[in-house]
């Protein structure tokens, strides 16, 4: 994960990915997975879960992570100026890999199950491409807005995945005006948005001063990723969920000194 | 000085946990009578104290209890387990075994729109009946029993609910093996092994509750050497 340089309107991106007090308990390793990159005027994170259910899932998420933000990135330098139809085919060809991967070890796809959230941040705002659970919260002059929620799965231990055959149908593409973007898996989602009558929420009180104390930690010369495990070690955060917890942050720099 | 960290400037919210509906759908008809109404009445106490002592079925679980004897009855409305009272059963009257699960049914799906309504995620719910004997509400092929089976084997396809059916002593095991959904023989009940039978309901309830997404809950084997159940061919 490329760092970057912290200087005023270039963006920066972190984030981590820790096992859960079960995956902890049965000594299975972190099951998801992030990656991120920086470039000149945009960034990419993905994050994604790899079913417990599935034998190679964190695999699957390891895969679908690193091949849809390569993807991405290329498609982005190359001049695609359509980020919507950028985030499909990434998404798209980190299935693919994921597939040649099962067949060259000679499995099922299914046996890499893993959910997928693609998100891009421009000057014209953020782009999520999503499937399956998880969320994406946008900041915009410090204003928490939803860009994706979970998808809808009847039952709390559903989910849509990437690597189903009917993935693109269950594939949910959104935009909004951003300056900032987290994304969670479902392990940690609920610290980002709340239930409330029904619907969605952000929640502000924990994406607000998250992105604030990340942009200015830069300032004071921390490291972003290990600042952001620690959070999600936290027994706070552990109590949200057993389940592996990822967050992965992108924002613009203010370039204000604290 | 040590410097501030993130948890101590973001604020956590505490979490919204999803909820299980469970319902028992009880034999209390007069066959019921004696040992075996006291040994369900000790098993529902066993299933409580157990699953209080565990943390997250206890934020989850949500039991309501059925019995059908003297008539049908909702003897417990869903209620979170911290606060479930188990109930004090007591036999008599026949065996309307149709309407009751009828009713549990129709109970999963209103608790499940009260869910949606309020906005609280949830697992797929469990119905669990045990019966001594067989219905006298319904025979095969009358209207009520098209209703059931159409009911029971609808819902378990259409992955409204898992459905399980346990026989005791005498029950018509027959008659559960029709009911029952495809693929899930119903269970016989060893000779005295009601409490083991509801420390494995406990064991598996607490297992749903704390499963993750797309996992397959393997449930401990009822039908092993060492398990309350025998599988009745």
């Amino acid at each position: 994960m490329p760092a970057g340089h912290a200087r005023p309107g270039s963006y920066f991106a972190c984030g981590a990915s820790v096992a859960g007090t079960r995956h902890i308990r049965d000594q299975i390793p972190c099951e998801d997975a992030w990656a991120g990159v920086i470039l000149p005027g945009a960034l990419i994170i993905a994050v994604a879960d790899g079913l417990s259910s599935a034998e190679h899932g964190g695999k699957g998420a390891d895969i679908a992570v690193s091949s849809s933000v390569k993807n991405a990135a290329d498609g982005y330098k190359a001049g695609e100026p359509d980020i919507a139809a950028l985030i499909r085919s990434a998404m798209s060809a980190g299935r693919e890999d994921i597939d040649d991967h099962a067949l060259s070890e000679g499995l099922d796809i299914s046996s890499f199950a893993t959910t997928l959230l693609l998100a891009f941040l421009t000057p014209d705002g953020a782009f999520c491409g999503h499937i399956g659970d998880g969320a994406c919260v946008t900041l915009s002059e410090g204003e928490p807005s939803l860009l994706s929620v979970p998808g809808t799965a009847e039952y709390a231990n559903e989910t849509a995945v990437l690597t189903a055959q009917n993935w693109e149908s269950q594939c949910r593409i959104s935009h909004r005006a951003a300056d900032a973007i987290i994304c969670a898996t479902d392990g940690c989602q609920g610290a980002l948005i709340r239930r409330e009558d029904g619907a969605y929420i952000p929640y502000s009180p924990f994406v607000v001063p998250l992105v604030r104390s990340l942009d200015q930690y830069i300032h004071e010369g921390r490291d972003l990723n290990t600042e952001v495990a620690d959070l999600l070690s936290s027994s706070r955060m552990r109590a949200l969920s057993s389940d592996d917890m990822t967050l992965a942050v992108g924002f613009s720099l203010s370039g204000e000194p604290f | 000085m040590g410097l501030e960290k993130l948890e101590d400037i973001v604020d956590i919210p505490y979490p919204q946990h999803p909820h299980c509906a469970t319902v028992l759908v009880l034999d209390t008809s007069a066959s019921m009578s004696g040992n075996k109404i006291a040994e369900l009445n000790e098993g529902l106490r066993i299933l409580t104290d157990e699953l209080k002592e565990d943390d997250l079925a206890v934020k989850r679980i949500d039991l309501a209890v059925i019995t059908f004897g003297k008539g049908v009855e909702l003897v417990r409305p869903f209620t979170g387990i911290s606060a479930f009272d188990p109930p004090e059963l007591s036999a008599g009257g026949y065996t309307p075994m149709g309407q009751a699960i009828l009713e549990a049914v129709r109970l999963v799906e209103e608790r499940k729109a009260e869910y949606r309504t309020i906005g609280t995620d949830y697992y797929r719910p469990w119905i669990f009946l045990i019966t001594d004997g067989q219905p006298t509400d319904m025979r095969k092929g009358d209207e009520i029993w098209e209703k059931v089976i159409e009911a029971v084997h609808g819902g378990e396809r259409d992955h409204k609910f898992l459905f399980w059916a346990l026989g005791v002593d005498q029950a018509n095991m027959t008659v559960l093996r029709e009911i029952s959904p495809p693929g899930r023989t119903p269970l016989m009940l060893k000779e005295a092994k009601w409490a083991e039978m509801f420390l494995w309901l406990s064991k598996s309830l607490s297992q749903i509750s704390d499963s993750r997404i797309g996992e397959q809950i393997s449930l401990e084997n009822p039908v092993g050497p060492e398990g309350w159940g025998v599988i009745q061919l």
